[in-house]
């Protein structure tokens, strides 16, 4: 019963959330477009890490690594062999995959403290290499290329804002909605009983090594979509994506939006850039400044995020 | 005669010290037996022993006749035997009812992802155990905030989410008043009837009431095994409890 009215609730909610996502690029000023499809590009980056870290409680600053990987594989994909975006964005996939799961074999089996440090190690070898390979990965200059969508083909340029925007507001849609699905099935239950309590799970039934596996992968291919999808509307691929700066940012736009709730991930992305964004003219010295204090707000008052604090207002209202 | 679960030469040595040693266990189907020693017996490290959370220097573990040494915990737990901790081990942030569909769903996790519809049949495990133990009105309830009482029955409450057809019970009364002390034990032995049920315990008056079989252990090793009468009167075992200081303040 619960369930049946949860999901009308969401199929509403998530509908009415898609309808203005499509009327918004007829109302709002071009570059106010081209930012919402950015925010999309952090938010699957952020969602992939509240996989592997809001749920399963493994903090991973390594992600940035996939995120670059994803990105590299679009644009290898579309320069080398001619591919379409969708093709890149499936190469991609499949790459994070198989080096989520090879990476997560060998990183899981450390303690959290351990595995922060290995996977910012991670990164950084990714990123040193792909620097050191300039003739291969252009460096932090970078590479470019034009991608463009299967079946209509030149017509519309994915670095134009519109058609940039309905591609990345139509991949966001599907990875939310699959991502959804995996962390409300019983598998998901499983990733958040091995952060709650690790020892207990493996004691009732769990192999949760595999579960770790599992879920570092499935966020490795989360975040080799997000990076795709980037390359996808900026037609572009940099080693400097590579660096694990990229991942803290993204923990702190899962952190402020609510780890463990998926939407905290789109919200968090969603209100940090933008601040960003809005302050780049002026005040960008300021905004690693600005970004702090909301971290540290949210934090003190709202430890689980923007999503946590409405949902318990919302509970204290229904009561 | 076979039993359910059976140990033979366990050892378990940590550098020099050996906490279990030569250790021989039977338990029959339908047992209810309680394990008593002072504290340091290793009565705890057999378990961990038992349920693959520690690997024994030498010996072997049976369950249901197949050789379980070496196997990793969430392998034994799915064979059937369960377990529930001497501190409760929740998963704190989630419901009642959570907590224990975790470990309804043990071992299920594939088929019921590729047919939603064999859910309901958990849901119907996860409610049945919520019953015996009368946690129903608190299943919305995050774990953490339970009463520790409350928190007592929902370990147990998880250990049976998985049916296991033979129980360990590390201490289940620790920190329990004495009116609640009682009501376990009545719940305790109303799981027994449909269970192999293994209890740790080191209050005497609790397993003389409750076990008809005792095994003592005593530096890691048994130094008596039988019929609760007969072990009581036991002279080694009297000397071990006697020479203890009384235990009954821990339990207040």
């Amino acid at each position: 019963m619960r369930e049946a009215w949860t999901g009308r609730r969401f199929a509403v909610g998530f509908a009415t959330v898609l309808a203005a996502a499509l009327v918004y690029p007829h109302v709002a000023p071009n570059y106010l477009v081209t930012l919402l499809a950015e925010i999309m590009v952090w938010a699957l980056l952020a969602a992939s890490l509240d996989v592997i870290f809001g749920y399963t409680g493994l903090l991973s600053l390594g992600h940035s690594a996939f995120f670059g990987l994803g990105m590299y594989a679009v644009v290898f994909s579309v320069m080398r062999s001619g591919m379409d975006a969708l093709s890149g964005l499936a190469v991609a996939t499949v790459l994070c995959v198989l080096a989520g799961w090879l990476i997560g074999l060998f990183a899981v089996r450390f303690g959290s403290h351990y595995f922060i440090v290995i996977t910012a190690t991670l990164a950084l070898i990714a990123f040193f290499l792909a620097m050191s390979w300039r003739e291969y990965t252009g460096g932090d200059d970078g590479l470019s290329v034009n991608v463009t969508l299967p079946w209509i083909g030149e017509r519309y340029s994915l670095l134009t804002p519109l058609p940039g925007y309905h591609f990345a507001l139509g991949v966001t849609a599907v990875v939310f909605l699959a991502t959804r699905w995996l962390v409300r099935s019983p598998i998901g239950r499983v990733f958040v009983a091995v952060r709650e309590n690790e020892a207990r799970a493996e004691l009732i039934g769990y192999n949760v090594h595999r579960y770790k596996v599992l879920a570092f992968a499935t966020s490795a291919a989360l975040a080799g979509l997000a990076g795709g999808l980037y390359a996808c509307i900026h037609g572009y691929a940099s080693a400097n994506y590579f660096h694990w700066l990229f991942s803290a940012r993204a923990v702190v736009h899962a952190v402020v939006g609510g780890l463990g709730t998926l939407y905290g991930s789109i919200l968090g992305a969603g209100i940090l850039i933008s601040v960003e964004d809005l302050l780049s003219a002026k005040l960008l010295g300021t905004y690693p400044l600005i970004v702090g204090g909301i971290l540290i707000a949210i934090i003190l008052v709202a430890p689980r995020g923007l999503v946590g604090m409405c949902r318990a207002a919302l509970s204290g209202r229904e009561r | 005669m076979t039993g359910i679960l059976e140990t033979r030469a366990l050892r378990k040595s940590f550098g020099g010290l050996t906490a279990v040693d030569s250790v021989n266990f039977l338990v029959e189907e339908g047992e209810l037996r309680a394990i008593i020693g002072p504290n340091g017996a290793g009565k705890s490290t057999f378990f961990n022993l038992l349920t693959g959370v520690l690997r024994p220097t030498a010996g072997r573990v049976l369950f249901r006749g197949e050789d379980i040494t070496g196997l990793p915990p969430h392998a034994i737990s799915l064979r059937g035997l369960g377990r529930t901790l001497q501190n409760s081990a929740l998963f704190p942030a989630l419901t009642v009812f959570e907590n224990v569909w975790l470990s309804a769903q043990a071992g299920q996790v594939q088929k019921l992802v590729l047919r939603p519809s064999l859910r309901r049949s958990v849901e119907q495990r996860v409610v049945e155990v919520l019953g015996l133990l009368g946690l129903e009105d608190k299943q919305d309830v995050p774990a953490g905030d339970l009463s520790h009482g409350d928190q007592r029955l929902l370990e147990i409450a998880i250990a049976l989410g998985t049916n296991p057809s033979v129980l360990l019970m590390d201490e289940p009364t620790a920190g329990l008043s004495p009116k609640e002390t009682r009501d376990f034990l009545e719940l305790i032995r109303g799981l027994a009837s449909a269970r192999t049920i293994v209890i740790i315990e080191h209050d005497m008056n609790v397993v003389m009431s409750l076990a008809t079989t005792i095994t003592v252990l005593h530096e890691g090793r048994i130094v008596a095994d039988g019929k609760s009468k007969d072990v009581q009167a036991n002279p080694v075992v009297r000397r071990i409890y006697l020479g203890e200081p009384a235990r009954d303040d821990a339990h207040g």
